[in-house]
């Protein structure tokens, strides 16, 4: 069977591709913003499950690499000149590059040591680049609002970033599938299951971490870039937030990790569920209290995701959810 | 799965909801929204922005737009806004959360504009929030008005519809080297001390330039970490013979970094420092504060006049200090601070540019903007029109206050500068 | 001689878990490990298989020196094992389990060609119709076999098998005890460690007898049983041998 034909495969994608498109057809700006949002914690909730959901690594950090990504993708493109797509694989590449030097030091560590580990990661690297004058230093960078006339002014520009975003989140949808079904994928779920086992049967597990490790850090590194340029600016405080990273791994975690569908899911239900609580007139003022117990209640009683949860109770949607 | 990476995101979520649920909900009362009255004749102008009603701002954009809903009551209490040709303009206001996090800035502010028809924009509090909107405010050609955004930066990239209420950060502490040399004209070396974040390095690269163009040696130049609590390392390389001292971030550290100096007897003529100086508890120093220069936006004790204005030449406009004061407390039961002031001047700002255009069409507002040249209680303020930095503000100085002893020798803060509005004269600071 | 074993030593701090352990493993053969609890026997395999690294000595296997080879690699020149305490991968189907050993052992398959392989193992082990079965609904028994079946579809030279007895009634045992013979049929050298003793005499060509890390015995089945020191170490009682030997 192709891929193609496995629900599996297509469905998330086709999901995506047809919401991207609706919003490019129906063309407004309030619409837009707000699937840019979403589309963004898909892509970055995507990532992080390929590693947390497939190797069983929790990368605490995992922001780093949209804020390392984000700064070296922001650079290329306000003090280089380089276009926005090729700025942004820079991003990616750079991420990816800092994850495979990382992961070779910090994937020998396991459980709470491997996360915390990962946090002091993000911190080092936000100090690092407070200090680091090519980069702004503590005081960032911004790109002049003539910038977005390359792309035929600011609205243009903003249409751009977004059908940049598009791509990368079915990308990250397309990898994400494909590491999950591969010899590759099948050697880092063992590794999830049972590390020391999985070394036994012969899966190469430095290496297929680390592996893991750079594609998940590619992905943000190139969201980093779209976001920063569409913000206009970028500093330390905003490029390394850890509370981004928590929300990331609680949206893996609400959607189902492990699964290409879960983190679709969790991603879409935690902004959109945030977004309506924050512009709803009973809720606005409480929204961050009831979204807290929200995720308290599907953490304490479907552990496994709201994706997890249908495919364990649902025989038939077990081949169509992947 | 592993068993211990599962209960440690278990424990860091709870944490992470538990933190949420402590949020400060924000002042729910203050918030609601202010809908004026449907007068018939009358034609309601929407101001959108977006507040920090949770999050680490809440304190400073919670007085912001304490201030911008009182000028708002105003205007709407005394009938509206009129224009020449007999319009009376009536103001309703529209915003969103942005939880003190930049994330969905522009999602909002493409929301207020297109859903809900804002026709002027105020910023979010903080120069970082506010460079998120602005891209946005631009795009759709709508004017914003911002407070709490001092960061030069936002200026200086093109935009041509924001305008800015604060004075700027390279002019934060400029002042203080002014009242230096008006103490000690002799004085020739400085050392400067900063938070290394982008608000306090702004301020001070700006500082040391201007410093430098006095003909003063800047002696040391270090930044610190934001969270700093030993400054030792620092104080020790400050040279023995420093006329002044100068630097400082935000108020936690500001004040450790004076208390330690005080602690560590360093003898200079002058300490200035960022932020913290203005707030009342920074008194809590006890003798540690007495002598320390501070910059303030504004001052309850200032005193900016009709009369200080027409001696100026400069048209006055609005409320006098102490009649915005009387209001302000009258209302909210707490003395304003100057992001009060900021939230409230906002709204002046596009008042009279409204009245002067006789019209809400941008471009005609656009136009009052660029020309405005008024004092009000806040100060002077008139912006940069240039295409390299327009929107700033250029008329606005900031006020610096010193601590001082009153005759039963209690610390208190007196405004030694500029000149026109001091209530006492700067001193040396005495040997330690 | 597919295994040799020269000399090995494995301290954990002060405990000295193997003393210079010497021993060879013929082609084809079944070499039994015995030895009472804490005697160092799955030490020995874990040293073998490139778990731990030994502080001195050597393990060659097919002629090539794999002292201190990390599991993987070790796993990849073929010598599978299976565990003492089953390590199934919990939330993998019964089938998926075996394709990660087809997929990483000696013949490092694809996936399609491994779940062939795998259906193959599974249907040796008596397994095939719990294909899609997560694994950790398996009982005990099915797991020992799960194992195992891993284990075989990595089409290792050398299987190591620990305690694959161990908690199995009498009926499975003998239903076991056909397919390790079947397995050593099919070509594939076994080293096992073993504590019901009448299975491990009558399968193993040889018997090694570990005590306190120390190898104090090698030889027949029969040899072993009357070996005096073995019997005050393990056997402890002298009818006993007579008991096992009569299997």
């Amino acid at each position: 069977m192709k891929v193609w034909q496995k629900p599996g495969f297509w469905l998330p994608l086709v999901i995506v591709l047809v919401w991207g498109g609706a919003v490019l057809l129906i063309h407004q700006d309030t619409m837009r913003e707000s699937a840019f949002v979403l589309l963004m914690a898909v892509g970055l909730a995507s990532s992080l499950n390929i590693l947390l959901g497939y190797t069983g690594y929790v990368s605490f950090g995992h922001i780093v690499f949209f804020g390392l990504g984000g700064y070296t993708g922001f650079y290329l493109l306000s003090e280089q000149g380089w276009p926005l797509f090729a700025s942004a694989i820079g991003g990616g590449l750079l991420s990816a590059f800092i994850a495979g030097l990382v992961g070779l030091a910090v994937l020998r560590l396991r459980g709470a040591y491997f996360a915390l580990a990962t946090i002091g990661i993000n911190e080092a690297a936000r100090a690092f680049v407070s200090n680091f004058e090519p980069y702004g230093g503590a005081t960032g960078m911004f790109v002049n609002f003539s910038a977005y006339q390359k792309y035929g002014g600011p609205g243009p520009a903003l249409w751009t970033t977004f059908t940049f975003l598009w791509i990368t989140t079915m990308v990250v949808l397309v990898a994400s599938y494909l590491v999950k079904h591969s010899r590759f994928g099948l050697g880092l779920l063992a590794i999830r299951e049972d590390e020391d086992a999985a070394m036994v049967m012969g899966v190469k597990a430095p290496k297929a971490k680390t592996i893991t490790y750079v594609i998940s850090a590619f992905f943000p590194g190139v969201i980093g870039t779209l976001y920063f340029f569409k913000n206009g600016n970028i500093e330390p405080g905003d490029a390394f937030q850890l509370h981004m990273s928590i929300e990331m791994l609680v949206m893996v975690m609400l959607g189902g990790m492990g699964t290409v569908m879960g983190p679709l899911v969790g991603a879409v239900g935690y902004q959109w569920l945030r977004g309506y609580l924050l512009t709803s007139p009973i809720f606005k003022d409480l929204h961050l209290a009831v979204a807290g117990a929200m995720l308290l209640v599907i953490i304490l009683f479907v552990p496994a995701g709201l994706v997890g949860w249908v495919r364990n109770h649902v025989q038939r949607l077990q081949k169509v959810l992947e | 799965m592993k068993r211990f990476g599962v209960g440690f995101v278990f424990v860091i979520a709870l944490s992470f909801i538990v933190a949420s649920l402590s949020a400060p909900p924000g002042a729910t009362a203050a918030a609601k929204t202010v809908k004026p009255a449907a007068a018939a004749a009358a034609k309601t102008v929407t101001i959108g922005f977006t507040a920090s009603k949770t999050g680490k701002f809440n304190v400073e954009a919670t007085r912001q737009i304490n201030g911008l809903h009182l000028w708002m009551e105003q205007v709407n209490g005394a009938g509206g806004i009129k224009l020449a040709d007999g319009t009376v303009i009536k103001v309703a206001d529209k915003f969103y959360d942005d939880e003190s996090k930049k994330e969905r800035v522009q999602e909002l502010y493409t929301k207020l504009i297109n859903t809900d028809k804002a026709d002027f924009l105020i910023s979010p509090y903080s120069s970082g929030l506010t460079d998120a909107s602005a891209v946005i405010a631009q795009q759709y050609n709508r004017i914003m008005i911002t407070a709490g955004a001092a960061s030069d930066s936002t200026y200086k990239k093109g935009y041509t519809l924001v305008y800015q209420s604060y004075t700027p950060a390279s002019r934060y502490l400029t002042g203080a080297v002014d009242i230096l040399l008006k103490l000690a004209p002799k004085a020739k070396k400085i050392a400067i001390i900063h938070e290394n974040d982008k608000f306090a390095t702004d301020v001070v690269k700006a500082l040391k330039i201007y410093a430098e163009k006095k003909g003063l040696n800047v002696a040391l130049f270090e930044g610190y970490d934001s969270g700093t609590a030993d400054f030792a390392p620092f104080i020790n390389k400050i040279p023995a013979d420093v006329d002044a001292i100068m630097g400082g971030g935000h108020f936690a550290d500001t004040t450790t970094l004076a208390r330690q100096l005080y602690e560590k007897k360093i003898n200079t003529k002058m300490i200035a420092l960022l932020v913290a100086p203005p707030e009342p508890k920074f008194a809590e120093l006890g003798d540690a504060c007495i002598s320390v220069v501070g910059s303030s936006q504004w001052e309850p004790l200032a005193h900016f006049t009709k009369e200080s204005a027409a001696k100026e030449g400069i048209t006055w406009f609005g409320p006098t200090g102490e009649e915005f004061i009387n209001a302000y407390k009258a209302k909210y039961k707490e003395d304003p601070s100057y992001h009060s002031a900021g939230g409230y001047v906002a709204g002046m700002i596009l008042q009279d540019a409204i009245m002067k255009a006789g019209s809400t069409d941008t471009a005609k507002v656009k136009a009052a903007l660029d020309a405005m040249n008024i004092m009000t209680f806040y100060g002077q303020l008139k912006f940069a029109t240039g295409p390299k930095d327009h929107g700033l503000q250029l008329g606005h100085d900031m006020v610096y206050i010193q601590w001082q002893k009153d005759k039963q020798g209690k610390a208190m803060k007196q405004v030694v500068w500029p000149l026109a509005g001091a209530t006492a004269s700067a001193f040396v600071c005495p040997a330690r | 001689m597919i295994l040799q074993v020269y000399d090995l030593t494995k301290r954990f701090g002060g405990l000295q878990a193997l003393s210079d352990v010497t021993f060879d493993l013929h082609t084809g053969e079944i070499l039994g490990l015995i030895g009472p609890n804490g005697a160092g026997k799955t030490t020995l395999f874990n040293v073998i298989n490139g778990v731990y690294t030994p502080e001195r000595g050597r393990v060659s296997f097919r002629g090539e020196d794999i002292t201190g080879l990390p599991s993987y690699d070790v796993a990849r020149l073929g010598l599978a094992r299976t565990h003492q305490v089953v390590r199934p991968l919990h939330e993998l189907t019964v089938r998926e389990n075996v394709m990660v050993g087809a997929c990483y052992g000696r013949e490092k398959h694809s996936l399609k060609e491994a779940r062939r392989l795998a259906d193959g193992s599974l249907d040796k082990v008596g397994l095939l119709d719990r294909g899609d079965q997560p694994s950790g609904s398996l009982n005990v028994s099915q797991k020992k076999r799960l194992e195992l079946a891993r284990a075989l579809a990595a089409r290792p030279y050398l299987l190591l098998l620990d305690e694959v007895l161990a908690g199995l009634n009498p009926s499975e045992i003998a239903s076991m005890m056909d397919t390790v013979r079947a397995i050593r049929e099919d070509g594939i050298s076994i080293l096992m460690i073993e504590h019901v003793m009448q299975a491990i005499m009558s399968i193993s060509d040889r018997i090694l007898v570990l005590d306190y890390g120390t190898l104090i015995a090698t030889g027949a089945p029969e040899e072993v049983a009357n070996n005096p020191q073995v019997i005050e170490a393990y056997l402890g009682d002298p009818n006993m041998t007579a008991r096992l030997l009569a299997e």
